[in-house]
């Protein structure tokens, strides 16, 4: 895989051939950034991944974008190098400009009803990181940290489809896809276990056993141990952005 | 046929609602996101019902139309099923391409982004001033600093563009988009002890749109006088907000 090194204060801005390939600025761990690879990869977009420690970030990245957040994605081949930012903002405009492999429905409702949803599983995302990131995780057992996906549940049962895109995944799928996939990592970072509940949720779960199999998802996953091992750095204060380039060093010297 | 000028509250029977076909829209008349769909409706030329509801006790019937009991909320009675779409930004986007008439988005993808962008980069200051704009007697020292440096970036960027709307040289969707807060920061010259304004010399450009801005047909179709919203906003202040002073003086 790619090399996975985050560069930090003093790293030097990494030089690329002048080959019109995009540059997107990311964070291995980032979910929000995990979005924009999956449009990428499931459009087999071509592009040089630049990862970025957050909190010791370049001091030549804020000239990359001001808003000095990941994803950044830099597109070369317009005049004065353009930086987009905002996951959401860039897979628009990736599915707009790139329409091969199109990712929203074409029936102008459908899309916006689909870019509601995506925008709605906002409300996920915020109980999934009060879960994560809780102090005290155990006072939580009466929390429905799941109210979120209920709508999911119930979409995807009432399409009958195998994704939401259809027979394949769609742009709802990759947006909810990096949240499922740090789900797994609950399991390994609290006693007790939090876990979609099969009667429950029998056709989400169906659901992201299909997705694991996606081409597009396997370019850019990582297990739920590896998530949560990173997780739990971040929450002891040291996020450890380089531990997938310091196991392969290791593996590499050993 | 007209719908009662007013907004419907918690414990009120449902309206009958014409089946005409005609596109359903629910808002609160103050609220400045369901402001940006008024505008996409009226630029659009697109009939509509108009149904307003109280944010604060939201009629129960209102969940019907409007799972979340979110504003603005656009119904497309028209449609099979009769679906309902929220979200100010995607409601906009849709109306659009829907209606391609007077398109606002740009068509080019990058330019298109680049303004969504712009349009994100409005929300930091909303969050700065929402404590001065909405009275709020506890609100940060630092809130019209932080305020006014959020709002540097528009005012550099209608520089580099170097066109009177941010759309160029014809009224677009960052200028529709960001205008309904625009409308309501001179409440704070009433509603503010230090009569607060936007620095003539700081956001010479900005103001300059600003006035371009209030001449446009639609904008002024959608108008609320200055003076209602400082009264909006000092009734919310009092415990109860009276979202009906938007109708005083409506026959």
């Amino acid at each position: 895989m790619s090399n996975t090194q985050h560069l930090t204060i003093g790293s030097p801005k990494p030089v690329f051939p002048d080959d019109g390939i995009l540059k997107l600025y990311s964070m291995r761990f980032c979910p929000y950034a995990h979005r924009v690879h999956l449009v990428l990869d499931a459009k087999k977009i071509p592009y040089h991944a630049i990862y970025i420690n957050l909190r010791d970030k370049p001091e030549w990245f804020s000239l990359v974008s001001s808003s000095t957040k990941v994803p950044a994605l830099e597109l070369v081949k317009e005049q004065g190098n353009p930086v987009l930012i905002e996951s959401l903002i860039i897979c628009d405009y990736l599915d707009e400009k790139y329409p091969e492999v199109p990712l929203y429905p074409k029936d102008l409702l459908k899309k916006a009803q689909e870019k509601i949803l995506i925008e709605r599983f906002g409300q996920f995302i915020n109980a999934f990181y009060y879960l994560l990131l809780h102090d005290n995780p155990e006072q939580l057992v009466d929390t429905d940290h799941y109210a979120g996906l209920v709508v999911y549940e119930e979409e995807l049962k009432r399409r009958c489809t195998k994704f939401f895109g259809g027979d394949s995944p769609g742009m709802l799928d990759y947006m909810m896809w990096p949240w499922c996939e740090r789900f797994d990592s609950l399991k390994y970072t609290f006693e007790q276990k939090f876990e979609l509940s099969p009667e429950r949720f029998p056709t989400l779960i169906k659901w992201r056993d299909l997705m694991i199999q996606d081409r597009a998802v396997k370019c850019f996953y990582l297990d739920g141990q590896t998530h949560a091992k990173y997780m739990n750095s971040r929450r002891s204060g040291q996020a450890d952005y380089n531990m997938l380039y310091n196991e392969a060093k290791r593996v590499k010297l050993g | 046929m007209a719908l009662p000028q007013k907004h419907f509250k918690r414990g009120s029977t449902k309206p009958e609602l014409p089946e005409d076909g005609v596109p359903r829209f629910f808002s609160m008349a103050f609220c400045p996101f369901s402001h940006r769909v008024r505008l996409m409706l009226a630029a659009k030329h697109i009939e509509h019902h108009k149904i307003y509801v109280d944010l604060i006790e939201k009629p129960e019937w209102y969940k019907d139309f409007s799972p979340l009991g979110k504003v603005p909320a656009l119904q497309l009675t028209g449609v099979k099923d009769q679906p309902t779409l929220v979200e100010s930004l995607i409601i906009a986007e849709y109306l659009d391409q829907q209606y391609p008439q007077t398109r606002l988005f740009p068509t080019d993808p990058l330019q298109k982004a680049l303004d969504k962008i712009l349009i994100e980069r409005f929300a930091p200051v909303v969050s700065a001033i929402y404590p001065v704009l909405t009275c709020n007697p506890n609100a940060p020292k630092d809130a019209i600093p932080n305020f006014e440096n959020a709002l540097d970036v528009f005012e550099v960027e209608l520089g580099k563009r170097g066109t009177p709307y941010f759309a160029g040289q014809h009224i677009g969707i960052v200028d529709y988009m960001i205008w309904p807060w625009f409308e309501r920061f001179p409440s704070m010259k009433i509603n503010t002890e230090q009569k607060y304004e936007l620095d003539t010399k700081r956001f010479e450009k900005l103001l300059k749109w600003r006035d371009l801005m209030t001449q446009d047909e639609v904008v002024q179709k959608t108008a609320l006088d200055v003076q209602l919203h400082a009264e909006f906003q000092k009734s919310k202040t009092l415990g109860n907000p009276q979202y009906d002073i938007a109708f005083k003086g409506t026959p």
